[in-house]
């Protein structure tokens, strides 16, 4: 987003430069040649009416009253100033310079105006009128002694450039926000959905834009109901199914063991067979109520101080008695003086590592053990627990390792459909290590077998996290 | 309470309640069954019954209102179904006063044996409650007092409410404080059945325990856990109130 930013601030404001330079440099180069001469004309009109007007004040007022407009005039008009009467300068803002040149001006002096240039010095003679408009001997003579130096115009030019550069950047800056404001908050919007927060809706966000700032955006929060729509749709769908088929289960249940007193012990295995099949049909129903409950935040369990370690102990013996049963077992390394106990939400916690191991001991070749480790590791100052489950059996395809953590996602290959796959339990593993602050992941051991390694924040960090997931 | 098998059904799936009366007449008991909260509660009330089966999710009136009324005027043991995984329906449900939970679907001979235990342990109590004389059966430990023929219990002078199956369990846990008490032993001597994997109602208990003598401790837990092996009602900390 920044890249965009930059990019129309930086065009905007080198377009704006370089449209602002040329155009004062065409106003440099068509000044002098028209509007210069003009001006200078005006001034020598003016000139000429002044100097009558001191003439005028000389015969009312006396010497002393020219003398103080002389110097006035002059001071305004930031030119020296001399009267000349019949070659002989009378009055004056300053004394002449050395040699001539007043004298010699006055020689030249015409109604309309004598200029000439010397260098960048401007001189100019007028001949005067008397009050009665008849010519008289009186001459006026003005020389600008002060020409505007070269660094002084270079000064002037180079303050322009400067603030042609700032309103320049000001409006750049301005532009580009305008602009790139509308796609930064779309960005962050997708971002947050990709997240899996579909409640962002932009249009508040960008209301008053263009037309089809607006159109996007429209569309955009139209896509996310949209979304939000069926995600929602498909966890009812499933919760509410799953809901219904938990009572026709509770009377199948019965019904079996109804039968079982009631049939001979011919019909023994078929009935242990459909027994064992609406046990696991009633797993699954329960784990994908626990997952939607898990993805709704609702009811997941209390917040309490726990001791992970006899946590994790009991779900091992609980694992390796259901594993003994089939010829599989499931160890525990654990160091006895590390301390375990953090906040969580123990319920949680318990199913995520018993589902992680269940998973290892069902895919355990027979005679095999599962071996969970658990270690605390000190992260510059976060301690972590990690627990690993390491089993002996097929492993899963590199390219797979992270979809098993997904709802109902099969490993084709390797794990056979026999053991029913994993269904959704390592998809509650993941949520409920992601509520307590901590991540999960799957990799191929060396020398064979899965291993997922769990880590849990201890301590402040696992504070933070299980209280912020509610 | 006429008859000691009588069991009280109450849950609004009515085939299941038909099933369910099947197979418990053919193991022996007496059964009978409501359908809604309301009429469950009337018929609880009226103490027909030695023992009540109550699912949470009832139409009108719900199984943790109708055991909560329930409790305010009678003692009968309740047995709770509740969804499997609902961890704050059954925390609740043991918290006022439920004796056992079961999560449903359910195996019906493992509903037949949880029955049978709370029978079992609620007849232990009545005849101990009639042979012993109330004065010998205090149970000084710290500062916590036990009284089994009341099921009181007494923390710094102050009755802590206890559930039956919670005094059961606290009461094994004090009368062998200091040492450590399996998770097997205690399951079967306070919760009168066997521990079957995953079954997680007798942590449910001792964290309930935790809680109600928490208040007025310095924080210290009085039942510590023993990783791997069971429970401990601790003695330092038991003592500690007064050093």
């Amino acid at each position: 987003m920044k890249r965009l930013f930059w990019r129309i601030f930086v065009l905007s404001w080198t377009a704006m430069i370089l449209v602002g330079a040329g155009f004062s440099l065409f106003v440099a180069a068509s000044y002098p040649t028209e509007r210069m001469e003009r001006r200078l004309q005006r001034f020598v009109s003016a000139l000429g009416l002044q100097g009558e007007e001191i003439l005028r004040v000389r015969s009312r007022e006396g010497e002393d009253a020219a003398h103080a407009l002389v110097e006035a005039l002059a001071s305004d008009l930031e030119n020296d100033l001399w009267l000349v009467e019949s070659g002989a300068v009378r009055l004056g803002s300053t004394t002449p310079p050395a040699g001539d040149l007043v004298q010699r001006l006055a020689t030249q002096a015409t109604a309309k105006g004598y200029r000439e240039q010397a260098g960048a010095v401007e001189q100019v003679a007028v001949s005067l009128r008397t009050p009665e408009g008849a010519p008289s001997p009186w001459v006026l003579v003005a020389v600008n002694p002060r020409p505007a130096p070269l660094w002084r115009t270079l000064e002037r030019e180079a303050q322009r450039l400067v603030l042609i550069v700032v309103v320049a950047g000001l409006l750049s800056l301005l532009l580009a926000r305008y602009l790139s404001r509308p796609l930064s908050r779309l960005r962050e919007a997708s971002d947050r959905i990709a997240r899996g927060d579909l409640k962002v809706r932009v249009t508040p966000a960008l209301a008053g834009g263009s037309a089809e700032v607006m159109a996007v955006a429209r569309d955009f929060d139209l896509m996310a109901e949209r979304i939000e729509d069926l995600l929602e749709s498909q966890r009812r769908l499933l919760r509410d199914v799953s809901h219904e088929l938990r009572s026709p289960l509770a009377r199948l249940g019965v019904a079996l063991e109804l039968a079982r007193k009631r049939a001979g012990p011919e019909a023994e295995g078929a009935l242990d067979r459909i027994e064992r099949d609406s046990l696991r049909l009633g797993e699954l129903i329960s784990e994908i109520l626990d997952l939607s409950r898990l993805e709704t935040g609702t009811n997941a369990g209390e917040v309490e101080v726990v001791d992970l370690g006899a946590l994790i102990a009991e779900v091992v013996d609980d694992v390796d008695f259901e594993a003994k049963g089939r010829g599989r077992s499931v160890t525990l390394t654990l160091d006895p003086a590390e301390s375990l106990v953090t906040e969580a939400r123990p319920e949680l916690i318990r199913r995520a590592i018993e589902n992680v191991l269940r998973n290892a001991a069902r895919f355990a070749p027979d005679g095999t053990a599962v071996e969970c480790t658990v270690r605390v590791l000190d992260d510059g100052g976060h301690r972590y627990a990690e627990v690993t489950s390491r089993d002996r059996g097929p492993g899963v395809p590199e390219a797979e390792l992270a979809e098993i953590f997904r709802p109902f996602y099969r490993v084709e290959t390797a794990r056979d459909r026999n053991t029913g796959g994993a269904g959704i339990g390592l998809a509650i593993v993941e949520r409920a290590v992601r509520i307590h602050g901590g991540v999960v992941r799957a990799e191929n051991a060396d020398g064979g077998g899965l291993r997922v390694i769990m880590r849990l924040p201890l301590g402040a960090a696992a504070r933070t996290a299980v209280r912020l997931a509610a | 309470m006429n008859n000691a098998n009588h069991i009280l059904l109450i849950d609004d799936d009515v085939e299941l309640t038909e099933l369910l009366t099947d197979y418990l007449k053919a193991e022996g008991f007496e059964v009978s069954a409501a359908h809604d909260g309301v009429s469950g509660l009337a018929r609880a009330i009226a103490g027909e019954c030695a023992m009540i089966v109550l699912d949470v999710m009832l139409p009108g009136m719900n199984g943790l209102d109708v055991l909560r009324k329930l409790r305010a005027q009678s003692q009968t043991p309740v047995l709770m179904l509740t969804a499997r995984g609902d961890d704050i329906d059954r925390i609740v449900g043991l918290e006022i006063g439920a004796d056992d939970y079961l999560a449903k679907p359910f195996n019906a001979r493992e509903l037949v044996a949880r029955i049978r235990a709370v029978l079992r342990r609620s007849e232990a109590r009545k005849e101990s409650l009639g042979a012993s004389p109330p004065e010998v059966t205090s149970l000084v430990v710290g500062d916590l007092e036990l009284v089994p023929s009341s099921l009181t219990c007494r923390l710094d002078g102050e009755v802590v409410p206890l559930t039956a199956a919670e005094f059961a369990l606290l009461e094994v846990l004090v009368k062998a404080a200091g040492k450590v008490v399996s998770r097997d032993e205690l399951s079967e001597k306070a919760l009168g059945r066997r521990l079957s994997p995953y079954d997680r109602s007798l942590d449910v208990h001792v964290s309930n325990v935790r809680k109600k003598l928490a208040r007025g401790s310095h924080g210290s837990d009085r039942i510590k856990t023993v990783r791997g092996t069971g429970y401990l009602y601790a003695l330092d900390a038991a003592s500690g109130g007064g050093s």
